[in-house]
Parts: structure tokens; C-alpha cells; sequence
């Protein structure tokens, strides 16, 4: 019988494993034999391959209208992150830091000099700007440089937002990125009255997190970050309160003790990221970094550690496998914007430096600092909304980044779960576009993903209750919800 | 397996029938073994094409040639499942993207 084979993708998988996924992220695996006999219209209606495959939207033998018009709504629903453009706005206060990280990504500035802050004017315009998005919910993320440094913007900022809000009543949220060491009592009152969370840096225990993350006159990085967290936690309440950790040479090998560190602190979520190529840490690449294999080692390892610790009760979730499963695992968006297609850079996430230049994602800002203004997209100062979001610039790199049409992705049976990122192949391979051959993002992806579909095709339901309750945030301890808030650079 | 041609700079080639591969199936194969070979492409005949391969680093290249062999079937599978299914991803896609009635 000839059935109709429904758009897939697919790569082997091992030996003697296909792995096929269809535009939506439905995915099965088949022997090659059974591969063999799909492709070449030889299966049989009553074979388990043959219903399996149909049950995945990859083959139908009935009418094809109401199939391809359910896997439409499937479709948009994965793309629904395009649905309404920039949500997430960051803005920097000021470019001064009192931390002196090697990996620094933004070529921090010195204490004393406030030429690096942002004006009120250029805080003003930024506002404006950020409220000509058409995106109903709108947050804006303050990053530095040690924001807290320029509190008075931060203040003039959320104020001004709220004002605005007023009249545009969206969904507004505000996030401060910050060390910890300048908070206070005062500040955290502040925050809590403004429904204000804070997103910190932890990236492990006291040793690793003292070499990575020294505060400038300081040998008690750790101690001062601890005293401070328990007072965030005390006043913005323990979801008040998110940590990013990332990856350096002397955090490999040190993965457990990360993990343990995120528990012993009372955090639900460790989201490991490796390096990026920019700021300082491209400059301290030979003292710092470390080859992608290494990281990807160290992550399987950790993974099945994570996946034991919330086997025995506690909840903690590693936020890119999270990311991962979800995609795998249901067919909804998810808003992580350095991996989606088209690009999530300016659709997602847009950067507003102290000075008032735009640029299309944050680590465009930090190619930015190491010179190179290329994803320099307009001025809140000089341009319009229109001038800056409808440019021919934007409209070219989101045009380069839709996998679908990208050099290997286009095929890829990962394309699905995966994204392009225009910034980070520019800044390694010198192309906007990039050769995925010699790109570690793409071989970080495909091992990583690889290493998940293991775990998944195992089917212990040990395993899969945890991977869901990552997915529901919800423990697989019973009435112990999770507030989303607290695992929110997860998703 | 492909017959491999040894050359004096070193390089390998094999010949590919165009009839069985396409255009598009052997670039996409190609492409795949740039971080490995630099890679070359001539068309020696109106049935064949030559496909250099020039050894980056030390690697087996007997090995190579059948994984690119292997890869090569692959790519020309997915061109060939595509001329049956492209015009029903391109359905889904304009039918997901189509305005939504108000």
C-alpha cells in the first residue's frame, strides 16, 4: 500500500539507529531496517512501525488536509515565541563594576569613572523605546557592569516604566542582575515594593566561586555573596532570588561540587554554561577556557548526578536539559533566547547600553566592547523605534538565522529543539552564517541532545517522572510546587 | 565501496555517478567533511564527477571514504523523500503563519 510520508528529518543515531523527527519536534526512533522499508513505501498497515510512525505525524494514509492543518497549529505554537515580538529588554545602568572576573564579558569599567553611567535622558528615551514593543508583556532586565551602582537609574527607570504601564498596562516585570555585594536593606525594600527579583552569580562553592568572581579588595568574595543572599531571601523571600553559574577551567572536573553548592544554598535550578568567545574571557582564553569535548564530558556526568539527587527528594533541575525536554517532550515554545529559529536575538531580546546604543543581544554588546560593532543597531538618542526594530540590518541577520535554511541545519534531525545563534558564529568563524562543521555550539547541542534521547529511550520511569517534573516544575515529592520564578533562567 | 584514486600530492579522489547522486545530495556530503579534508570537486565526465580529498589532519582516510560514502546515501535519500513530502512542509507552513481570523 502506498501511504503519504510526512515531512521529517532525520540523522543515525548509532550502529544500527535512525532518529526521525517531524517539524513539530515528534520524534521516533526505527532499526535501519525499518527505516529502509518506511522510505521505500514497504511497511505494512497493521505493523507496530507503521503506527508508530503514523501516531508521530511522519507517515498517513488517510485524507492529508486535517493532518497538515493539525501539524499548522502544532507549528505555530512551537514558533509562538514569534507571536509578539521583543519581550525581553535589558538595559544597562552602567558599565562600572566592583568585581574583577576573568571571564568578564563586558570589559568592565573602573569604580570611579561615571562617564559609563547611563543619563536620565538616555534612561528616558530607553523607556520610551522599550514601550513602543508590541509584545504584551514586557521585561526589563538590568545588567552591567554591577547595576546597583547606578541604583538612582534603576530607580528613575522602574518608575518611569511604571508610569508608562499606566496607560499600556502589560504584563511588566523587572529583573536586577547583580553580584550581591552592594545590596542592601534599603534597595531590597525597594525591590520587594516594585516587584523586583534579582538574578545573581554563583559558580560554586567558596574556592571556585572566589577564583572566578573576586569582588575588588576583597579575599571574601564567598562570605560577603552568602551574608547577602540569606538577606535577599529574608526580604524578596527565597524565589526572590535566581543564580547563573558559568563554566571556567577550574570549575571542570568540579561539577558535583557545583551541584551540591546550588543545594546546600536552597537554588532549584543550575543551568551550566560554558564560556562564551567574548570580553575577557576571549582574552584569558589560555588561563580560563577550556576544549567544548571537556565541557560536554563534564555535563553528561552531571546530568545523571542532577537526575539522582531529585530521585532521592530534592528538587533541583539543570536548566539547559530542561530546555531540552521540553522541546523533546511537548510541543510548546520555549523562550530561551540564544537557541531558537529564527534567531531569538532582537525577536526575543534586546540590549540597551549605558550610553543608549542598541544592540541586538548581549553578547553583541560584549563583541561591542572588544571593538567591533557590527550587531550595532541604532541609538534610543539619535533613532525611532521603527528605525531601529525595521531595519535593513535586523531584517538581513534574522534573515540569516532561520535553520531551516542554514548550510547542514536545514536537513539536521535536531533542527527541531535547536537555533541559531548569528552573534556567537560571527565572533568565532568571522560569518554570521557560520560552518556548523567547525562550530562547538553545534557539537555542544547535538552530544548533549544525543546524551538526553539516551536517557529518554531507556524508559526508567524514574528517570522520565524526573525529567517531567522539570518540565511541570513540580517535584516529584507531592504538594511541593515550584514557583516558576526560581527556575526562570530555565525556561 | 568507491574506488579510490591515490595522486601524487597526496590527495584522494572518487568518482561519483551523477545519475544515482544528485547535485544537491553530493554538496550537502561535501560539505559535511570540510572540517576533515579540504574538498574538491570536478566533473571528469558526463557521467561522473571527481570529488578530491585533501587529508587536514591524520586521519584514516579508507575510513573517511566509506562514512562519506554512507553520508552520500543518506543525502541523497533526503533529497528524494523531499521531492515526495516539500510541498506539504511548505502547506504547513504557510498555513501556520496564515492570519489568524479576527
Amino acid at each position: 500500500m502506498r501511504y503519504q510520508i510526512l515531512p521529517f528529518r532525520f540523522l543515525r543515531f548509532s550502529e544500527n539507529k535512525v532518529f526521525l523527527s517531524n517539524e513539530v519536534g515528534e520524534y521516533i526512533f526505527l532499526t535501519s531496517d525499518q527505516f529502509d522499508k518506511f522510505i521505500h513505501y514497504e511497511l505494512n498497515p497493521s505493523d507496530k512501525t507503521f503506527l508508530d510512525l503514523k501516531s508521530k505525524h511522519t507517515l498517513s494514509d488517510t485524507e492529508i488536509d486535517p493532518v497538515v492543518s493539525m501539524l499548522a497549529t502544532k507549528y505555530r505554537t512551537k514558533k509562538s515565541f514569534l507571536d509578539n515580538f521583543t519581550a525581553l529588554h535589558m538595559v544597562v545602568p552602567t558599565l562600572r563594576c566592583n568585581s574583577s572576573c576573568k571571564y568578564c564579558q563586558v570589559s568592565r569599567k573602573e569604580l570611579e569613572n561615571t562617564k559609563y553611567d547611563m543619563n536620565k535622558r538616555t534612561a528616558k528615551k530607553t523607556v520610551d523605546l522599550i514601550f513602543g514593543s508590541p509584545s504584551p508583556v514586557i521585561k526589563i532586565e538590568f545588567q552591567g557592569g554591577e547595576p546597583p551602582l547606578n541604583f538612582e537609574i534603576i530607580k528613575y527607570i522602574i518608575e518611569y516604566a511604571e508610569v508608562k504601564n499606566m496607560l499600556a498596562k502589560k504584563h511588566l516585570e523587572f529583573v536586577v542582575c547583580t553580584n550581591l555585594s552592594l545590596i542592601t536593606k534599603e534597595i531590597l525594600i525597594y525591590f520587594k515594593k516594585h516587584n523586583v527579583s534579582i538574578s545573581t552569580s554563583l559558580d560554586g562553592p567558596k574556592d571556585i566561586h572566589n577564583v572566578n568572581r573576586p569582588l575588588q579588595g576583597t579575599d571574601n568574595t564567598y562570605d560577603i555573596f552568602i551574608e547577602k543572599l540569606e538577606l535577599c531571601r529574608k526580604i524578596l523571600g527565597k524565589d526572590g532570588i535566581s543564580a547563573l553559574m558559568t563554566t571556567s577551567k577550574y570549575s571542570i572536573g568540579r561539577f558535583r561540587d557545583v551541584v551540591d553548592e546550588y543545594v546546600r544554598q536552597g537554588f532549584k535550578c543550575v543551568f551550566f554554561r560554558s564560556l562564551n568567545p567574548y570580553g575577557f574571557a576571549e582574552k584569558y582564553r589560555s588561563e580560563i577556557g577550556y576544549e567544548i569535548e571537556e565541557f560536554i564530558e563534564n555535563y553528561k556526568d552531571i546530568l545523571t548526578y542532577v537526575i539522582d539527587i531529585n530521585k532521592k527528594g530534592t528538587y533541583i533541575e539543570e536548566g539547559f536539559a530542561s530546555i531540552l525536554l521540553s522541546r523533546l517532550l511537548t510541543p510548546f515554545s520555549t523562550g530561551f533566547v540564544d537557541m531558537q529559529s529564527p534567531a531569538g536575538v532582537v525577536i526575543c531580546g534586546v540590549v540597551y547600553d549605558y550610553n543608549g546604543d542598541v544592540y541586538i543581544s548581549d553578547e553583541a554588546r560584549m563583541l561591542a566592547s572588544m571593538g567591533d560593532k557590527k550587531f550595532l543597531i541604532g541609538n534610543v538618542n539619535e533613532h525611532s523605534y521603527q528605525e531601529i526594530f525595521y531595519s535593513d540590518l535586523v531584517k538581513s541577520i534574522i534573515k540569516s538565522s532561520c535553520l531551516e535554511c542554514l548550510p547542514e541545519c536545514s536537513y539536521c534531525g535536531f533542527q527541531s529543539y535547536c537555533g541559531a545563534d548569528p552573534v556567537r558564529n560571527y565572533s568565532e568563524q568571522g560569518d554570521i552564517i557560520g560552518n556548523r562543521t567547525a562550530s562547538t555550539i553545534c557539537k555542544r547541542n547535538k552530544e548533549i541532545l544525543k546524551f538526553i534521547l539516551e536517557l529518554l529511550e531507556e524508559d526508567d520511569d524514574s528517570v522520565n517522572n524526573v525529567f517531567w517534573s522539570w518540565i511541570m516544575k513540580r517535584s516529584i515529592k507531592k504538594d511541593d510546587d515550584i514557583n516558576e520564578e526560581t527556575t526562570r533562567h530555565c525556561t | 565501496m568507491l574506488k579510490m584514486n591515490r595522486h601524487e600530492d597526496g590527495s584522494v579522489s572518487v568518482d561519483i555517478d551523477k545519475e544515482i547522486y544528485s547535485g544537491k545530495a553530493i554538496n550537502a556530503t561535501m560539505y559535511k567533511y570540510t572540517d576533515k579534508f579540504y574538498m574538491n570537486i570536478e566533473t571528469n565526465s558526463e557521467k561522473y564527477c571527481r570529488i578530491f580529498f585533501n587529508n587536514k589532519m591524520d586521519l584514516n582516510i579508507e575510513f573517511e571514504i566509506n562514512e562519506f560514502q554512507n553520508e552520500l546515501i543518506d543525502q541523497q535519500v533526503r533529497v528524494e523523500v523531499e521531492e515526495d513530502f516539500g510541498e506539504i512542509r511548505n502547506k504547513i507552513v504557510q498555513k501556520a503563519f496564515w492570519p489568524k481570523p479576527k
